[in-house]
């Protein structure tokens, strides 16, 4: 951070217009940021918004069609046909591929000429060419892509969170954001925002419970991090540990936490990816999970999900200008960072080591491939699942005399990493064995190791 | 011929410009278009809670001025996003009718509307019985 004068009225003298760096920030082809973001599968659409005609879509800065051919199959291609330029858009869509309007070339859904028909017979101009397409696959209402080179296409992850708990049913939802990428996926990385934004300078949002001020920890893991949010309420103790996948996956717990019940969901309430559409604008993607252990009382509302909407408040823009300016949502706050965050005049604080953290873990990555590597992908242990660490636990641990905070600073560290620590275990398995041990702790005692006293509080304090 | 009655309800949804909430010709009832401000003066995110608060908005008149149970016999939606809004207000907009009793339409698109609110909805009312 470099220097500047602190000097009361002295608007003037701060620096202007520093060239910023778009390392992390550019998602173009050729970008650093784009490169790597190349190496992974991204969910592009809601199957529901893929209807029967070809949907044009724009991708990581880059121009596309969408669309599902008469046998059923997906194709993702580049948008103008390697004929003479037309938007495939136009196209017609075949038994098998699609077709442009212009002049008849049909593409399969790799890219492969098919034909070319105003060509003289005997012509051999489709063999000389391949359109530009990329692979897809869909998985559970979504549809991903991968855009990457060919030769390297990694593994489609499924994550333990969309598979556990047994009937856990996925409602996918996709929101627009006007704004780069970064700044909405860096928001995971931030959860002292949720006391302030959601409580506190707003009025409740989510839950009063999310007014108390968390303890935070930022805990490496195999995917990235572990955004640690550990909070009194009355006798109870409350985590909100949302895991930050690399490149641009999050998960988190629900939003109506009351932190009254116990509870132990090392599952997640949200699934969600930052897609870049281009520099500028990108989508929140993923899906809303829905079962009994992450929200036991079924407060989530299923059809309020889907295009632009989320049982979560302030995610869109659909409140008027007014209301917003009154109680800002996630989406007024990170959008009003502009079109792209301008880091140079940013001041990181204490709270922000995870959005640091998420940031070096990306230039990591970035640069692993600039090296010619492949960058770090989800591990899968067992069936070919991948194990996350995402956890919403509520447990009763009273306070008493002495420093409360490095009770709940061992209380969220021990709780994720026993999570951690088991990723081995099959999933179920895994759920039980962190129950089975938090719940030791606790009975030896050992969340109150930072104390010196180990005398019961008489009065409990009140956090909200 | 009776006089035209115009209802303005103190309890009534909030009132954004000087107009009545509704005006009674006889046993039909004109009721002023209304705004998805919900009774605690906030607007809800999304066009399909906020075509459900103007509904309940509009029943509430109706109810004031002694149409609770009233005919809806025509209305009229406005929307300010017409083309990412009219699908998801149409997918709620019909639970909020009884069966085989849906009111003739008209929705359409417009450029602003007022508070800046995305969705107004006015109607016409006939007396039951």
């Amino acid at each position: 951070m470099a220097t500047r004068p602190v000097t009361p009225f002295g608007g003037y003298l701060l620096p202007r217009s520093t060239e910023e760096d778009t390392t992390l920030t550019g998602v173009s082809r050729l970008s650093p940021g784009g490169e790597y973001l190349r190496r992974f599968w991204h969910p592009i659409a809601m199957a529901e918004e893929l209807k029967d005609m070809p949907m044009p879509i724009r991708v990581l800065g880059e121009d596309l069609v969408l669309f599902r051919d008469k046998s059923g199959n997906l194709g993702l291609v580049h948008r103008h046909c390697s004929h003479r330029g037309t938007s495939l858009e136009y196209g017609i869509i075949g038994q098998r591929g699609i077709r442009c309007a212009y002049h008849g070339w049909a593409y399969d859904n790799d890219g492969t000429v098919l034909e070319t028909p105003s060509e003289p017979p005997g012509s051999r101009l489709k063999e000389s060419l391949c359109h530009g397409a990329y692979r897809t696959h869909e998985y559970e209402g979504l549809i991903f892509a991968y855009m990457g080179p060919p030769d390297q296409v990694p593994e489609f992850p499924i994550y333990d969170t969309l598979v556990w708990p047994e009937k856990n049913k996925l409602v996918p939802y996709k929101l627009d954001m006007p704004c780069n990428w970064l700044q909405v996926h860096e928001n995971a990385a931030d959860p002292v925002h949720t006391a302030y934004l959601h409580s506190i300078v707003t009025g409740v949002q989510f839950t009063p419970s999310f007014a108390a001020l968390p303890l935070l920890e930022f805990m490496e893991t195999p995917l990235g991090l572990l955004s640690i949010a550990t909070r009194r309420c009355g006798d109870n103790l409350w985590i909100r540990a949302s895991d930050v996948i690399l490149p641009n996956v999050a998960q988190f717990g629900t939003g109506f936490v009351d932190g009254e019940k116990e509870k132990f969901a090392l599952c997640a309430a949200f699934t969600r990816w930052i897609t870049p559409v281009d520099d500028t604008n990108c989508w929140v993607i993923g899906w809303r999970h829905f079962n009994s252990v992450i929200d036991p009382r079924h407060e989530g509302k299923e059809e309020d999900i889907g295009r632009n909407k989320i049982d979560l408040m302030g995610q869109t823009d659909e409140r008027p200008y007014l209301e917003r300016q009154k109680s800002p949502g996630d989406w007024d706050a990170i959008v009003a960072q502009g079109p792209v965050v301008a880091r140079s005049y940013e001041h990181l604080s204490s709270t922000d080591k995870g959005v640091a953290l998420m940031r070096r873990q990306l230039k990591a990555g970035i640069s692993e491939v600039q090296a010619g590597k492949q960058p770090l992908q989800p591990r899968t242990y067992g069936k070919g699942i991948t194990p996350t660490y995402n956890n919403e636990t509520i447990l009763s641990v009273p306070q008493r005399e002495g420093d409360d905070q490095a009770v709940l600073r061992a209380f969220g560290h021990k709780v994720c990493a026993t999570a951690l620590n088991s990723e081995h275990l099959p999933v179920g398995e895994r759920q039980t064995f962190v129950e089975q041990a938090v719940r030791e702790m606790l009975n030896s005692g050992a969340l109150y190791d930072g104390l010196s006293s180990q005398k019961p509080k008489t009065k409990v304090a009140a956090n909200v | 011929m009776s006089e035209p009655i115009y209802h303005v309800f103190a309890d009534g949804p909030e009132m954004v410009a000087p107009y009545s909430h509704a005006v009674q010709d006889g046993d039909r009832l004109y009721l002023t278009g209304q705004m998805p401000i919900a009774a605690d003066g906030l607007v809800p995110e999304g066009i399909e809670a906020q075509t459900r608060t103007v509904m309940a908005n509009l029943r509430s008149v109706m109810e004031k001025a002694g149409f609770g149970d009233g005919h809806i016999l025509q209305i009229r939606i406005f929307l300010t996003k017409f083309e990412s809004h009219y699908e998801r207000m149409n997918s709620v907009y019909a639970s909020l009718f009884p069966a085989g009793r849906l009111p003739a339409r008209t929705c359409v698109g417009v450029t602003a509307l007022a508070r800046d609110c995305c969705i107004e909805i006015d109607a016409i009312v006939k007396k039951n019985g």
